[in-house]
């Protein structure tokens, strides 16, 4: 396809152009991180005259920064452990067996992807916090979250189980090699390139999420970056500059994180779109 | 064909697929059916004792004209995003995908304001509406800019659609990306040769081609917006007045602010059916248009 030179330039010019539009926001933070909160206020624009880094500390501990990382990092990651081994497990059943119960729930699950939070939300919060006692704690979060993200997990794996050929099984079970053997040895490895597509995207859902983790978790010690983004800018309402910095320690962990799973984060998307 | 019979068939159900599905039931089922006989009680969420009511919550929900207007402005929020977000998307989807330097680079950053998550976005947006668009009007003389976007009822929903087209845009040029690389370089070609021009080819040729991605994005967009809760809650809190308060946001405001949780759950129980329908009507014309295909 030949295209004429002068429209290639165009073209690469509207989408730095863009590219600006979509990253100014974040770019406004970082600076204004490094500035004092009368400088920001006078002018959000102008670039910092002299660098004041005293923002990050002051943030770092009105965040509780450690133990707000802390606590969403114990929930991103076993909840991405549950999801991925309980999901392909169940994944597997649903590929290989025939079974009406399996397949009556695996569509019935299928169903219930698109449901919104808010149906739930009350009834977890009377079941899991006033019946069952679980306040403060991190578990019923991570229970909740696992059984949220199942059938989405089911689902997935379940797409890249069915083009797996089904000779690898029967050899092995030939070879005497039993269900759960078979299972971990020799599927699951195979499973890895949708797992990760998978756990990138359930983590950063997770690592994200307001909503549900504010339901259960009240103290100090006990809460998540969201969370803590969330008092932290209500709170301290006239100093800025301190909020700034929070929001820049807040934001980095996570684009660290998109950075260096880009691609699979991005696969991610196209894939999950049918989610809804 | 080798295959497991059954007791061992079982054994494995029970062992493999159970788990997940006791773990899905007591998360989702269960929550959601004792949410529906919650919504037909009432509970201020302290008392251990409920009261059955009866339908009394849905005609209190039927009956409240701030639910209507919740509804009536979640409805517009969603129309202006999904058509602002996926005409941006689908602009960003072409772009991307046509013969452009580090088209990938720009892809990877267009996307980072999906990254970061709905609360802290909607924070540094309160931000700029407050301080940087307000700094902007003052200093250029312009009346309507002068003043936070935020503080006034019709301005701020506008502020709100603004924000949400912004980041969901991005999330849908991935889509759209993928949509447009899989319509085949020969099929553009075939219509070039045939004297098509760049809007013909568009027109006629990827518009037709990408309609799944187009039915899939619409539809995301459609629920995503109508259970809009992390950016309502931070940029504009439902506010100036309750004008901005849109559903999911009301039903947690009603629930954990006035501590009517019955009264929340049937407005819950409604958004649920709304929600259903849309998801219905998509796989609809996602079917026909496998049909079709």
């Amino acid at each position: 396809m030949v295209e004429r030179k002068s429209v290639k330039y165009w073209l690469f010019a509207l989408a730095l152009l863009l590219t600006v539009f979509y990253l100014f926001p974040l770019v406004l933070v970082g600076m204004n991180s490094l500035k004092t909160t009368g400088q920001f206020t006078t002018n959000p624009f102008s670039l910092p005259t002299r660098l004041v880094t005293e923002n990050y500390p002051q943030a770092f501990n009105q965040m509780h920064f450690l133990s707000s990382l802390c606590n969403t990092l114990i929930l991103t990651v076993s909840i991405c452990v549950f999801v991925a081994i309980l999901g392909s497990m169940a994944a597997y059943v649903v590929s290989r067996v025939k079974s009406k119960f399996v397949s009556f729930f695996y569509y019935l699950m299928i169903a219930s992807m698109c449901a919104p939070f808010q149906a739930f939300m009350i009834p977890l919060v009377k079941l899991y916090a006033a019946k069952l006692g679980f306040t403060n704690s991190l578990l019923p979060v991570i229970y909740i979250a696992t059984g949220l993200n199942m059938a989405f997990s089911i689902f997935l794996v379940r797409g890249f189980l069915n083009s797996i050929p089904l000779e690898i099984d029967q050899a092995a079970m030939i070879d005497g090699c039993g269900s759960v053997r078979l299972f971990f040895r020799i599927i699951f490895p195979m499973l890895v390139p949708i797992e990760v597509t998978l756990l990138v995207f359930v983590a950063m859902g997770i690592w994200n999420d307001y909503l549900l983790s504010s339901l259960f978790l009240q103290t100090q010690d006990m809460r998540t970056l969201p969370m803590m983004i969330r008092v932290f800018c209500a709170q301290y309402s006239t100093d800025y500059s301190p909020m700034m910095a929070g929001l820049v320690m807040s934001i980095a962990p996570i684009l660290i994180f998109y950075l260096l799973c880009q691609k699979q984060i991005l696969a991610g998307v196209v894939q999950g779109s049918v989610k809804g | 064909m080798l295959t497991r019979r059954g007791w061992d068939t079982w054994k494995l159900i029970l062992l493999f697929f159970c788990p997940a599905l006791f773990i899905w039931l007591t998360a989702m089922v269960i929550p959601f059916l004792y949410g529906i006989f919650i919504s037909f009680t009432k509970w201020d969420g302290i008392a251990t004792e409920y009261t059955l009511i009866g339908t009394a919550n849905y005609v209190k929900v039927f009956n409240t004209s701030k639910f209507w207007i919740s509804l009536q402005k979640t409805g517009i929020y969603t129309v202006g995003t999904v058509v602002l977000s996926n005409l941006l998307g689908l602009m960003l989807g072409l772009l991307l995908t046509s013969s452009l330097k580090g088209r990938n680079a720009f892809r990877t950053a267009i996307y980072v304001p999906n990254v970061v998550g709905g609360v802290a976005m909607g924070y540094i947006w309160q931000y700029i509406f407050s301080y940087g668009f307000t700094r902007i009007g003052q200093s250029l003389g312009i009346e309507s800019l002068s003043t936070s976007m935020l503080s006034d009822p019709n301005r701020a929903m506008v502020a709100l659609v603004l924000v949400s087209s912004w980041q969901l845009s991005a999330y849908l040029m991935i889509i759209y990306v993928a949509g447009f690389t899989n319509v085949p370089g020969e099929l553009v070609e075939a219509a070039r040769v045939d004297g098509a021009n760049s809007w013909g080819v568009f027109w006629h040729v990827r518009m037709p081609m990408i309609r799944p991605s187009v039915t899939i994005c619409l539809f995301l967009a459609i629920v995503r917006s109508f259970m809009v809760f992390d950016i309502n809650l931070s940029l504009t809190d439902g506010g100036p007045f309750g004008s901005t308060e849109m559903i999911a946001l009301r039903i947690y405001n009603t629930a954990f602010v006035s501590l009517k949780f019955g009264n929340a759950q049937a407005q819950a129980v409604i958004l649920f059916l709304i929600v259903a329908v849309i998801s219905v009507l998509q796989a609809y014309f996602t079917q026909r248009r496998e049909v079709q295909m």
